[in-house]
């Protein structure tokens, strides 16, 4: 055979740099999640000690403070754990299905059909606030269903355009819907602002068994997805002489992606940061598109269990929305993550 | 083993771009298709790859319509390398040649040496191994060329079908591309269909040239009979004819067609040639 031109073929190297990033970059994740797990049960408004708490493991806690540490702190964190992981990879499936490196639930309008729902519930229905999670998570479902409907055109698909297009549409709709309900029942907008700017105060284990199956579905159908999402890149013709189904690959990675960022707001609220920008963090950090997926989820977990432990701690006992954390932290390390990486030079 | 177009008609938008082409290409054949711009040579390779429905008629490959096939099995069958493609950032040429590999692996498959080992191979193949650790954004037009029909190997379909992919290359590198093709076709019995415009190189590397015009078939056959004068004119709108050059290789002469004058019995020719086999840098197979 002969080859393009006349040299020698040079032999494949690895790239033992990224290799060495990647493995510095997961190290550090799984380490920050462990830290920020022992932290979250540690810290709080009533002060434990680290002999305390593992205590409680050992059977050797007062009932009171396993009674903190089990039943409040735990399931809180964990629900961040699980939050930021749905987020983050809802936010990989989306850049990657809409090709767009600006998609995340906020954009695409999941998470406005849940603050619709809880901003009905919240304002209008404040006796029913106990069906808020399954409301704003069918919020979610509904909204996601109808962007996907509108973009869907027969013998096309859906295009990552006009998933786009119809995705900020939505956001408009029923954004201004928001306004007007917020408008009409001013005396009830802390509650719905509370909940808009995302929160983990008093989530337990029951919001957690309700996040669960829908972080497992979506999870499994986002790895198994993983290898075409990434031929899908190539753009919807080459993907599909290379053997990708494109259509149920972008509706099975949208519901994906929809499941994820609708069980994850229907716990905690509208948190943003973390679907958009947590993949491209690491990006950054990895300097590949390979691992995303799965680094990004630990990635997610890591920076929203951190962020509800600063929430509820900063101002103790007082606690800020979680969403303002993500936002005024995440924002600006990210703009320096940039600069340092020369996208911005 | 047959690619065939059987009456294909096909519409994009509401105009019928293809009018019914026939077409038959048999396993092993080396099959330039060479038109005019907007002819209708590109929207063939398409939907012969199976990425557009015809509106009427087929094509298939042994009897079955490539649109009614599973795309893995098609992607073994058929592949195709396109006029432009996204190259996706922070994707390494290594990376982005394993996608190739796709059609291979089943969903929960891990990633196997014999993969590595096509991946590796299609590299060096395409003079990319030297590249394999850089990013698809920092390569340059040839390069990523060079680096999609890489790809295009790892995937290893029997029939390879290829729209326009001299684009971005250098003298050098396109003759190595076509030699490349020749190699693939003899060596290892893949059958090769490429869009091309340079009629000289159409002429030089390919057994089977197909003209067409305006959505349908004007010519089909061996490059010398294809490359009349009436096809030149009535085609290309040019006066040309197959001649010699010094070496005894076939090239192209020919001179534009100047407008209400196309019937000049003895125009000036201008000769477009390229020199392929007497390029000293050439690649040639040791064989």
């Amino acid at each position: 055979m002969t080859s393009l031109a006349s040299s020698q073929t040079p032999a494949v190297e690895a790239s033992p740099r990224r290799a060495n990033r990647l493995r510095l970059g997961v190290s550090v994740v799984a380490a920050s999640i462990a830290a920020g797990l022992l932290a979250s049960l540690v810290l709080g408004a009533v002060e434990l000690s680290l002999r305390d708490v593992l205590g409680v493991f050992t059977g050797e806690a007062a009932e009171t403070t396993s009674r903190i540490v089990l039943d409040a702190r735990l399931p809180r964190a964990l629900c961040a754990v699980l939050a930021g992981c749905n987020l983050a990879v809802a936010g990989v499936l989306l850049q990657s299905v809409t090709r767009n490196p600006l998609a995340d639930p906020g954009l695409i309008g999941i998470t406005a059909g849940a603050g619709m729902a809880a901003t009905i519930v919240l304002a209008v229905l404040p006796d029913m606030a106990a069906m808020l999670p399954v409301a704003a998570f069918i919020g979610a479902m509904v909204s996601a269903v109808f962007v996907y409907g509108v973009s869907w055109r027969p013998g096309g698909g859906a295009s990552p355009v006009r998933m786009i297009l119809a995705g900020v549409a939505v956001n408009a709709v029923l954004g201004a819907i928001i306004g007007l309900l917020i408008t009409a029942f001013a005396d009830r907008i802390p509650a719905v602002m509370f909940w808009t700017t995302g929160s983990f105060n008093g989530r337990g284990w029951t919001h957690l068994w309700l996040m669960l199956p829908y972080s497992i579905a979506g999870m499994a159908l986002a790895l198994l997805l993983h290898r075409s999402m990434r031929v899908l890149e190539l753009g919807d013709d080459a993907a599909s002489t290379m053997g990708v189904r494109v259509e149920r690959t972008r509706l099975i990675a949208f519901a994906a992606a929809s499941l994820l960022a609708g069980s994850a707001a229907s716990v905690a609220g509208l948190v943003g940061f973390v679907g958009l920008v947590v993949p491209h963090l690491v990006r950054l950090v990895l300097g590949t598109n390979r691992y995303v997926l799965p680094v990004s989820a630990f990635a997610g977990a890591a920076v929203l269990l951190w962020s509800d432990l600063l929430a509820r701690t900063v101002l103790a006992p007082s606690e800020l929305p979680v969403g303002v954390i993500t936002g005024l932290i995440g924002g600006p390390y990210f703009i320096y993550l940039l600069y340092r990486s020369g996208w911005l030079r | 083993m047959t690619l065939i177009a059987d009456t294909l008609r096909v519409r994009l938008g509401q105009a019928e771009i293809l009018h019914g082409i026939d077409l038959e290409i048999t396993a092993g054949q080396r099959v330039a298709i060479v038109g005019p711009n907007g002819s209708g040579k590109s929207t063939l390779v398409r939907t012969l790859a199976g990425l557009l429905a015809p509106a009427s008629g087929t094509a298939a490959i042994d009897g079955t319509a490539v649109r009614s096939m599973r795309p893995r099995a098609r992607a073994a069958r058929l592949g195709l390398l396109a006029q432009s493609a996204e190259a996706p950032g922070l994707t390494t040429v290594e990376e982005h040649v394993g996608l190739g590999r796709h059609s291979k692996r089943s969903y929960l498959s891990r990633w196997t040496p014999s993969d590595t080992k096509a991946v590796r191979e299609a590299m060096g193949t395409c003079e990319v191994g030297h590249l394999s650790s850089r990013r698809m954004e920092n390569l340059s037009g040839g390069e990523r060329q060079r680096v999609r029909l890489a790809t295009l190997l790892a995937q290893d379909p029997e029939y390879l079908l290829l729209d326009e992919p001299l684009t971005g290359l250098d003298i050098e590198h396109q003759l190595g591309l076509l030699h490349l093709l020749n190699d693939l076709n003899s060596d290892r019995g893949r059958t090769i269909v490429c869009v091309l415009h340079d009629l000289d190189l159409a002429l030089r590397f390919f057994n089977r040239i197909v003209v067409i015009h305006e959505g349908r078939v004007a010519a089909d056959g061996a490059p010398r009979d294809v490359l009349c004068p009436q096809i030149f004119e009535r085609v290309f709108r040019v006066n040309g004819r197959v001649g010699c050059e010094a070496g005894g290789d076939p090239v192209i002469m020919c001179r534009r067609c100047e407008p209400g004058n196309q019937q000049r019995s003895e125009p000036p020719l201008v000769e477009v040639r390229v020199q392929s086999d007497h390029t000293p840098s050439l690649a040639r197979s040791s064989s």
